[in-house]
């Protein structure tokens, strides 16, 4: 049965990817990349992991597809199959190995993006933008898995309360609340960094 | 909110930066087209004859129910025809009997013609 919230921005693209257009979900694909990689990365902190899962994600979206009834929108079904394989990937790796903070990447800290924001953000610490990233990660790796998701879909993903309790299944109240836990918890590990 | 709050929401923010090329992304869609027709192939012959029964029953409609409902009555009629009557050993093991007698009869009949000696009993004990 297809979609039925005409409302959804890509509803057009689901209805034609239901009905076996497979050019129709690679728009998808390209169109939820990048925002999933972010949430994917944000989680696991490993960037071979991150695409393994998301060509997971997409492929079990795929399969997937053609039971999705369009009552949430297309975007937060995508996020909630990502944030639960993300989710249940996490408790799978802690079982296998218990994953070091030595796994955790830094590769990017010759990003150019990323120097110039790191520069603007913390100013007493220019030089050290390799040391501020590998924190960035630590600190989030410190949180739970639930708290980091919620930190990574707000903070750096910058989705409003609302969207996100919908992808997670909580009430705004429960997002809000880990959230501040989150902060709480990150303020300490991120001490050093901060410039007062 | 606090400004130390601020700080690490703007500290924790950076890490939207992070995030690859491009070229990644095209890649990305190369490989997922190349997975999907890899698992295309891997699925056995059977899933693939399932679901496209299931699509083929789906599609049928309130047919479904008919062609069900015969299916069920011609396989509950070939098992009725097929099966075998009675004990399955001793029709089997009477089948070639004369008569339709069975092997114990025959053996009474056979010890009644040429009844056995039996061994004398011995005097001395």
């Amino acid at each position: 049965m297809p979609a039925e919230n005409s409302s959804d921005p890509d509803y057009e693209f689901v209805q034609r990817a239901q009905d076996g257009d497979t050019r129709a979900f690679d728009e998808l694909v390209i169109k939820y990349s990048r925002k999933l990689y972010g949430l994917v990365y944000n989680m696991t902190s490993n960037k071979e992991d991150t695409h393994d899962l998301l060509q997971d994600i997409f492929a079990k979206a795929y399969r997937s597809l053609r039971h999705f009834r369009g009552k949430s929108t297309f975007y937060t079904w995508i996020y909630s199959i990502a944030v639960n394989m993300s989710l249940n990937f996490l408790k799978k790796r802690k079982r296998r190995s218990g994953m070091s903070l030595d796994d955790v990447d830094t590769g990017i800290q010759n990003d150019p993006a990323f120097v110039d924001q790191g520069h603007r953000a913390n100013p007493r610490h220019q030089s050290n933008i390799h040391e501020l990233q590998k924190k960035l990660n630590e600190a989030l790796q410190a949180l739970s898995d639930d708290h980091r998701a919620v930190v990574t879909m707000f903070d750096i993903q910058g989705m409003p309360h609302a969207e996100i309790s919908k992808v997670l299944g909580v009430s705004e109240g429960t997002v809000r609340s880990r959230l501040y836990y989150a902060h709480q918890q990150l303020q300490g590990h991120l001490q050093e960094f901060r410039s007062s | 909110m606090n400004t130390d709050q601020t700080e690490v929401k703007n500290l924790i923010a950076l890490k939207r930066y992070e995030s690859p090329s491009d070229e990644y992304f095209d890649e990305f869609l190369e490989e997922f087209h190349q997975r999907q027709r890899e698992d295309l192939l891997k699925r056995s012959a059977r899933s693939l004859l399932m679901e496209r029964l299931s699509v083929w029953f789906k599609e049928l409609g309130m047919a479904k129910w008919a062609y069900g409902a015969g299916l069920a009555y011609v396989t509950l009629m070939l098992a009725f025809v097929a099966w075998p009557k009675g004990d399955g050993n001793s029709s089997a093991a009477g089948a070639d009997l004369p008569g339709n007698r069975t092997l114990e009869q025959v053996d009474l009949e056979k010890s009644a013609v040429n009844p056995k000696k039996e061994a004398p009993e011995p005097d001395n004990f």
